[in-house]
């Protein structure tokens, strides 16, 4: 028999695996702060100012390398070992992929995702941020290209806390932006989603992201979005 | 009892106007396509309708007034969780209340057509000032419905800024430099900006316009841009394509592309003082 595969039971696994990230990164330790169900994932990852504007890819992927442990390159450095030009109008998003690939390790399999696609756009979009949180949740940083392809930034964190419906809420994700904001931007959930629009991600690092969807996306929603989960009766149809 | 009742209503107008109080209008160079508009009708509905416990509640759905933007703000932090210190130094404040606020409206230039929130014209800077030592200790941009959008602090203890260790924009710095050039600069407003010049939601730059030119002003520089004449998808620009190679190929010394906030990219060209 087929089993139907309930997007519900897809979508926010962000907040889920940020409570997964508790469970296994932090120890079991599945309240952190004072009283309620709060939780946090923290991936530490050093933060890089961009010397240029044209610098915030190689910046992000100078980041996620010695997060990795490897040598430190300067900015510049790194965006012509990238092959950018950076001297006129930055990396592609290609060049980024490319980066991670060669000069970090975790990154080994980078791919670029986004969120299109045929399906329901809701569902989609869900699995989208649940491979980003299932990346970040397994120790990995994903770098995010955000703002009409016009920068680029690296997630490292995430909160969420719960909601006065019980759900789970996922409510913001902290990136390492290498423009100005230093490690202190905190993004939240449903602005976030909106501005994201394609991520490079290591392969391996999602491994597992469809499972946990399945069961904790029914629990999550998140803080400014109100496209999931979505209501009694207004499930999209099966694809 | 008469005079009660004209005070009542002098109270009564005065409390409608400042709720009815209404931004300036923003002007753009570019639209979204229909189906942006349906989404952003879609969500405001969403948000008009939440109620307490809904993700997308906030006291005062599209705020218009500087007091229901910093209301939404409170309310919105007050629900989260932190760990670190920054936002801990905040909640105290605000619990003394210790804060003052400042709302900027901004234009977004950068990203207006956004896919799961449709078609998006302002965002609202919020700066928090230290009431006793008037240092600003953080700012917050909220999306145009009242919903929080990033949280920026500081990471060395000291102001917001770039690199250049610019801060925020005066209009009158602007208009200065404009009429050095030789502008008379009309319709300025605070705009964000993507791609080769750094105008983000937290330090915004400055756009105005004389007849059908535009331009913009940043860190002390003006430029103008030349969307009547180059127009390039965003999309494509960002990748590997043939319309990034001949867009790249286009740009001379100082030029960069920027977004013009809806689906395309620009060339922003430097202006010289006279």
């Amino acid at each position: 028999m087929k089993t139907r595969r309930r997007p519900g039971a897809i979508a926010l696994s962000l907040v889920a695996y940020l409570l997964l990230g508790l469970v296994t990164i932090g120890g079991c330790k599945i309240t952190i702060g004072g009283g309620g169900s709060y939780g946090n994932l923290d991936l530490g990852v050093p933060h890089y100012h961009q010397p240029d504007l044209f610098l915030c890819g190689p910046t992000s992927v100078l980041m996620w390398r010695v997060f990795n442990g490897l040598s430190y390159y300067t900015p510049p450095q790194l965006g012509d070992l990238m092959g950018c030009p950076w001297r006129t109008s930055g990396c592609s998003r290609e060049q980024i992929v490319d980066g991670a690939r060669r000069y970090t390790t975790s990154g080994y399999d980078a791919y670029l995702d986004d969120y299109g696609g045929i399906g329901w756009p809701d569902v989609l979009r869900a699995e989208y941020m649940s491979r980003q949180i299932t990346s970040v949740n397994n120790g990995v940083p994903v770098i995010a290209i955000i703002e009409n392809n016009s920068h680029a930034v690296l997630v490292h964190a995430g909160n969420y806390t719960t909601a006065a419906n019980g759900l789970k809420q996922w409510d913001y994700v902290k990136v390492n932006d290498p423009l100005a904001n230093g490690p202190y931007t905190r993004w939240v959930a449903g602005d976030w989603m909106s501005v994201n629009i394609h991520q490079v991600i290591s392969r391996a690092a999602t491994s597992g992201w469809e499972e946990n969807f399945n069961e904790w996306g029914d629990e999550t929603q998140a803080r400014g979005w109100h496209g999931w989960p979505p209501m009694d009766g207004e499930w999209p149809p099966e694809y | 009892m008469r005079t009660l009742n004209l005070a009542f209503a002098l109270a009564l107008l005065l409390s409608v106007a400042s709720e009815t109080q209404a931004w300036p209008a923003q002007w753009f160079l570019e639209s979204c396509p229909a189906a942006f508009d349906i989404e952003a009708a879609k969500f405001a509905q969403a948000v008009r309708r939440a109620r307490p416990g809904s993700p997308v509640y906030v006291p005062h759905p599209y705020p218009k007034t500087e007091h229901a933007v910093f209301a939404n703000f409170v309310e919105q932090f007050r629900e989260m969780s932190f760990d670190d210190e920054p936002e801990r130094d905040l909640r105290a404040l605000l619990d003394q209340q210790l804060i003052r606020y400042d709302v900027v409206e901004v234009a977004e230039w950068q990203m207006r057509c956004r896919p799961i929130r449709g078609t998006s014209d302002r965002r609202f800077l919020l700066r928090l000032f230290h009431v006793g030592t008037g240092e600003e200790v953080g700012r917050m941009t909220l999306h145009e419905s009242g919903l929080l959008g990033t949280l920026n602090f500081s990471d060395d203890g000291g102001p917001i800024r770039l690199g250049d260790g610019h801060n925020i924009e005066s209009f009158d710095e602007a208009a200065a430099a404009a009429r050095a050039a030789g502008i008379n600069p009309k319709d300025l407003q605070y705009i964000t900006l993507g791609g080769g010049i750094a105008c983000y939601d937290a330090i915004p730059c400055i756009a105005f316009r004389q007849g059908g030119r535009v331009f913009f002003y940043r860190s002390g520089k003006l430029y103008e841009l030349e969307h009547e004449k180059v127009r390039v998808d965003a999309q494509r620009f960002g990748g590997e394509t043939p319309e990034r190679a001949a867009a790249i190929k286009m740009l001379r010394p100082g030029e960069r592309f920027v977004t013009l906030g809806g689906l395309n990219m620009t060339i922003a060209k430097p202006i010289r003082d006279r």
